[in-house]
């Protein structure tokens, strides 16, 4: 008996900035028996923002050859902020759980699971016009502009743009 | 050492310091209020967010001296009494917190927004708290609070 959920989100990407918005964000989380349904929820859109920083800002980076962390501060880590998110849709579905007395399986924090695949996927459907299949974490703008100077450069070997 | 004198939450406080303390030390270290948080201590958080004279400052980034002569108002100054503000009991009403830490400063942040804009759109919170950070909430409460806080403001006046 596992807790589970769906994410969906829509997610819109300049390409010529390579900057991504998500547009719309809409979860649905069995979580069995929901004792307080409203600090899952907010436990829910934080996880969410977790999830959604990993794909789009979040990076420790270190120097390679002292191993200092080159992320120390907010100058150079970037989390998620109030604008980064569009207002989120969450719906909790009770699925008891057979094991135990209360019914109650875990929630909340499943949304880190679901939200970077979600909204990868979501880029990885906007670029495929450009033949990209895949962006690697975290698709910072640049991350996507480079993707998207090289899939053109792949397309016109000349490196002339189409 | 200089002598600063500073209106902290309607109480004049008059303390002997060094010049190079800067006001969010002198209200946690000097004054013992510890409800005013210093998060990244570079300007980025605003979990350290004071009202001087109405307007929301980093306290963590303003020196003491430069508030000598000033009204410095804290979140320990918000409610009256055991009563809380309406903008505090919007925070507790929607959830707007997790773990609390950066809680301080948005109230603070929030009761200046709504004193520039005292109907502010979603979209305008939104865009206002930019200069706060919030690690557990994805702001989602955060933002239906501070609506929630500006309707019940403008009610209560």
């Amino acid at each position: 008996v596992f807790p589970n959920g769906c994410a969906v989100c829509e997610v819109e990407v300049d390409p010529d900035t390579g900057r991504v918005h998500v547009v719309r964000y809409v979860s649905v989380d069995d979580v069995g028996r929901c004792i307080n349904p409203m600090t899952v929820d907010g436990q829910t859109h934080g996880s969410i923002a977790h999830g959604v920083g990993e794909a789009l800002l979040e990076q420790i980076r270190l120097d390679p050859r002292s191993g200092e962390p080159l992320t120390p501060s907010f100058e150079e880590y970037g989390i998620p902020s109030s604008t980064t998110l569009p207002p989120l849709t969450c719906e909790i579905v009770e699925v008891l759980s057979p094991t135990n007395p209360l019914g109650i399986k875990s929630g909340s924090e499943g949304a880190t699971a679901g939200a970077p695949a979600c909204v990868i996927s979501g880029i990885v459907d906007a670029l495929k016009v450009f033949g990209i299949r895949d962006i690697a974490m975290p698709a910072t703008p640049l991350v996507i502009w480079q993707a998207i100077q090289q899939a053109q450069a792949r397309r016109s070997p000349q490196g002339e743009p189409e | 050492m200089t002598r600063v004198t500073i209106d902290v939450n309607g109480k004049r406080e008059t303390r002997e310091i060094k010049p190079r303390t800067l006001l969010v030390e002198f209200l946690r270290d000097h004054l013992g209020l510890t409800g005013t948080h210093v998060g990244c201590d570079t300007t980025q958080c605003g979990c350290c967010i004071v009202l001087l004279d109405g307007c929301a400052v980093n306290s963590c980034t303003m020196l003491a001296v430069q508030a000598n002569g000033a009204s410095v108002t804290t979140i320990e100054g918000v409610a009256e009494g055991d009563r809380l503000h309406p903008m505090q009991a919007a925070f507790r009403e929607h959830h707007a917190l997790q773990c609390g830490f950066c809680t301080p400063g948005f109230v603070m942040s929030a009761l200046d927004l709504v004193r520039r804009n005292k109907n502010p759109t979603e979209a305008d919170i939104r865009y206002w708290l930019l200069g706060n950070m919030c690690r557990c909430t994805g702001y989602e409460n955060i933002i239906k609070a501070i609506k929630a806080g500006a309707a019940a403001m403008a009610q209560a006046r």
